[in-house]
């Protein structure tokens, strides 16, 4: 008689627990959406001509849903003319929200931590404008001076360089790296 | 028990005597011919010792018939049936088999019941010895058990070359749950709060659930001594590499009269970086609190004991692995030292783990003559791993996972004539939900699992057959492009085992075991999608797959014969829809650059090997060890190896125990241990070669100091301080391992 006395004081001490974690089912089929975190979905470059503000050359990078999923939607190739020199803007965009977010401003925010490194096989030639709070390169706006007529690649990326940031490309972590086509006619 | 197989001489002289009798003669052993001392001899209500010189004599006897039983330390007893009618003198050859090592493998469970399985026991004492607060340091020593590695401070054991989801933990008969199906995730155990831990290989081991394929630890609860005492246990361990140390405290008592033991455990662990032989490996750092009550109260029949403990960890990872590309991956590959190199540090920043694991469990055990052992144990398991990253920093966990379990176990151990039945139901039901990044969905799972086995036991021999069903319902959840999605699988399936042993001759033992068992996909196998920082690859998993069936043979031989002890264990293991993580051989472009892609795909798969020990004691204070674990495993499907099994090795080592230096039962050890390079790749599969073979020496010395409850042990691992990298550890892309460390640690008991 004990041992079914305890028994039973067991099975409802257990019923009880199972029903309170029962209680907790509610956040289990309420996950968190992923599309609300953060993401780079688009590397944005706006090229304008510096002796002709009225040519303006935009070429954009998507890649909708960010790592894996589906393959990248947008990938242009950048064409510019020959012997000309043009001021860049670069921004980073989270396309999978609406309204668009620009995750540029968050760059800029945190500045001493991040790097846009340009890379070319060619003749171009690249000069970052702007500077962070310790004085180094942070390379959203540069200016871009082509030469002869070529067929190239200018590579972009944003490095995040927390706490290690020296101006050098190569350390940190890789967040956007794309590589453009690119053509000087 | 072993068989007598004296050789028995007797040799009487005739003398005439009338009323008394006397019976002497001399002991002497039967393989060497000398003189065996202290010899027990019993001869109807008489009982002598033999002298130094093996003599003894029984004097005033009357004629008539006796059995003379002699038993001696080392030896089977032996009886012997003898008539006196006169003074007789007797030489006895015992067989003395004084058998330099003691059974490492026990054929039977600690209560002694029969029992088929093969089972290798760490005490609770070589655990305080160890100081060992993971899983790793608990079981370093153990031949046939090696690791999969995330630096030196994250392991998880692998056994018959397999590991994570292959592998059970359990506490008692609860299954640990953990996320135990990522490679980084060690088991969150402290072997401190253990009583002892159970080794057990290969497939013999249904009771504890169908998907241990490679086998089972199990970590048993404490056994109290049978009289009143409390005691207090200090630990202290220190070490120069990395530079830390632990601190532990053990309470234990038992009152006999109420039947009440109690035992508290509670050690803290900090750690700062670890340096490999050239530089520091940074953000290293490692921090852990443990602690558990175990209490036990008997009353009549009955048993209730209650456990609950409370883990946790915090942990750095290596700066230099967290990467954002394969461009970034290629660069840490092309240097041979880390690209992340910051000085010393005891903190621990972002990219780090904080890992808590909470469990609770009441148990309650009757014996009975009509039903026999009856035992029903409720447990409840509380995981909350959080990852941060480089992006989120230390505040907001990166991933962030909280598992909840709660399990039901009822069984029944009972006789029926000669067969040992044992029969058993088991419930789970577990959830699991993430907060930040996604990578694995929250999700609902229900497992139920019955077995039933017998066992027969003989004199020579042990058969035992076993069969469980296994049945599991996943409800899973998460977003897909803004909408919800509800997936469910069920999966269930028979095991079966045969397995069992028999004595071939006294010193030779043969084990078999045949088992087959499935295994279910796990929820990453099934939902993985996406990036995996620390390698810089694409994973995708597979909600197509079906369950992977394992068909296993597990062998030993143990021959334990005076100073040698000779021990192999083979293993095949064959697999019908192996699932695996196989590099695709292609890129996928994204806005962070390329990444390889991996995905989870099902084969056929064996895995062939074994595990060798050899002991032999040279001298009466020198012995010699040499392990061996080899492995071969095969795609045979694709005719190819497969990605991440463990390399050969092998390990020597001499022992030597003296008492001396003010330490008794003191011993110094120096071992050697090679792991060759694993060839068993394919070419341009992984990132880079798999590492150089590597040779490390390691010593230690150790003792109990004076007549004091003091134990001492002080030791050098990697003496040469070699630079070297293993295949299985995650960080050989990026640095090397772990350099000459130094240690001491120092175990009191008030």
């Amino acid at each position: 008689m004990k041992q079914f006395k305890s028994l039973s004081l067991t099975l409802i001490a257990l019923l009880t627990l199972t029903f309170t974690f029962n209680a907790c089912k509610d956040q289990v089929d309420t996950p968190p959406n992923p599309n609300e975190e953060e993401l780079i979905t688009t590397l944005e470059l706006t090229f304008t001509n510096e002796n002709n503000a009225s040519d303006v050359r935009i070429f954009k990078f998507a890649d909708a849903d960010g790592d894996g999923g589906n393959a990248p939607t947008i990938t242009d190739s950048i064409v510019l003319a020959a012997n000309t020199s043009y001021s860049l803007a670069v921004r980073f965009l989270d396309e999978s929200k609406s309204p668009v977010e620009d995750i540029t401003t968050e760059i800029v925010a945190e500045a001493i931590d991040h790097l846009i490194c340009y890379t070319t096989p060619g003749d171009l030639m690249i000069t970052i404008l702007d500077k962070d709070a310790n004085n180094l390169n942070l390379g959203l706006a540069a200016t871009v001076k082509t030469q002869a007529v070529e067929n190239t690649s200018l590579t972009i990326r944003l490095m995040h360089q927390p706490n290690q940031k020296n101006g050098n490309c190569d350390i940190g972590e890789t967040d956007v790296e794309v590589t453009f086509i690119t053509t000087i006619e | 028990m072993r068989k007598i197989f004296a050789v028995l001489m007797l040799c009487s002289f005739s003398e005439f005597a009338l009323s008394q009798i006397k019976l002497s003669g001399v002991v002497l052993d039967s393989a060497t011919q000398k003189p065996l001392n202290n010899a027990f001899m019993t001869l109807g209500a008489y009982k002598v010792i033999a002298d130094a010189n093996g003599n003894f004599s029984i004097p005033q006897l009357t004629a008539g018939s006796y059995t003379l039983t002699i038993t001696h330390i080392g030896c089977d007893p032996l009886a012997l049936r003898l008539f006196l009618v006169k003074d007789t003198f007797i030489t006895i050859f015992l067989p003395h088999h004084l058998h330099a090592f003691e059974e490492i493998i026990t054929y039977a469970h600690n209560s002694r019941e029969p029992d088929a399985r093969l089972i290798q026991t760490i005490s609770s004492k070589k655990l305080e010895q160890l100081a060992a607060v993971s899983l790793s340091d608990a079981l370093i020593n153990t031949n046939g058990i090696s690791f999969l590695r995330t630096g030196s401070t994250i392991a998880k054991p692998i056994i018959n070359g397999m590991h994570s989801n292959r592998i059970s933990v359990l506490n008692d008969e609860s299954k640990q749950e953990g996320q135990q199906w990522g490679s980084e995730h060690a088991p969150e155990i402290d072997p401190l709060s253990a009583g002892s831990i159970e080794i057990i290989k290969g497939a013999s081991t249904l009771r504890y659930g169908g998907d241990a394929m490679g086998g089972v630890i199990r970590i048993l609860p404490p056994s109290f001594r049978d009289t009143s005492y409390a005691e207090i246990a200090l630990l202290a361990k220190g070490e120069t590499n990395p530079k830390g140390g632990l601190i532990g405290l053990k309470l234990e008592r038992y009152k006999p009269k109420s039947r009440l033991g109690q035992r508290a455990v509670f050690n803290v662990k900090r750690n700062g970086d670890a340096q490999a032989a050239s530089y520091t490996l940074s953000n290293t750092g490692f921090e852990q609190l443990s602690g558990s009550y175990y209490g036990l109260l008997k009353k009549g029949n009955s048993d209730f004991s209650f456990t609950s403990s409370a883990f946790v960890q915090r942990l750095g990872i290596l700066a230099a692995s967290h990467i954002g590309n394969l461009t970034d991956l290629n660069r840490a590959l092309s240097s041979d030292t880390p690209l992340i190199n910051l000085p010393f540090s005891y903190n621990i920043l972002a990219p780090s783990q904080r890992i808590q694991h909470y469990t609770g469990k009441i148990k309650w055990e009757n014996k009975s003559d009509k039903l026999g052992l009856v035992s029903s144990t409720y447990t409840i398991q509380n995981n909350h791993r959080q990852e941060f990253d480089n992006h989120n920093g230390d505040l907001n966990a990166a991933l962030d996972l909280n598992l909840w379990t709660q399990q039901l176990h009822l069984s029944i151990d009972n006789h029926l004539e000669d067969i040992r039945w044992q029969y058993g139901a088991m419930g789970e039901w577990q959830q699991n939900t993430f907060k930040g990044r996604y990578f694995i969905p929250n999700y609902l799972r229900y497992k139920a699992g019955l077995f039933a086995i017998a066992t027969l036991e003989r004199d020579a021999y042990l058969v035992e057959a076993g069969l469980r069903y296994d049945v599991q319902h996943t409800t899973s959840y998460h977003y897909e492009k803004d909408i919800l999605k509800t997936d469910q699988f069920e999966f269930s399936g028979l095991s079966a085992n045969v397995s069992g042993w028999r004595r071939i001759h006294q010193d030779v033992r043969i084990h078999l075991s045949a088992a087959t068992r499935f295994r279910s996909p796990d929820i990453n196998e099934l939902f993985s999608n996406g990036l995996h920082h620390g390698s810089a690859s694409l994973e995708f998993g597979d909600l197509q797959l079906k369950q992977e069936r394992a068909y296993s043979l597990n062998a030993a031989l143990n021959y334990n014969h005076n100073n040698l002890r000779f021990q192999v264990e083979p293993y095949l293991h064959y697999f019908n829809n192996y699932i695996y993580l196989k590099p695709s051989g292609e890129t996928q472009l994204s806005i962070r650059g390329a990444f390889p892609v991996f995905n989870y795909v099902q084969t056929d798969a064996s895995y062939v090997g074994t595990d060798i020990t050899i002991k032999y004691q040279l001298a009466t204070h020198w012995t010699t060890e040499l392990d061996g674990a080899l492995l071969l495993v095969k795609d045979h499907r694709n005719q190819t190896f497969i990605y991440g099994i463990p390399a050969q090795r092998t390990t020597g080592k001499l022992k030597y125990t003296f008492d001396g230096l003010s330490l008794k039962n003191a011993y110094w050890t120096v071992s050697s241990s090679y792991t060759a390079k694993q060839n068993r790749m394919e070419t341009n599969e992984d990132f880079t070669d798999s590492p150089a073979a590597y040779t490390l020496l390691n010593t230690e010395l150790g003792g109990q100091y004076q007549d004091t409850r003091l134990h001492v042990s002080i030791g050098v691992n990697n003496i040469l301080n070699t630079s070297y990298r293993d295949y299985m550890n995650r960080y050989r892309y990026y640095a090397d391992d772990v350099g000459i460390s130094i240690f001491l640690i120092l175990n009191y008991t008030f």
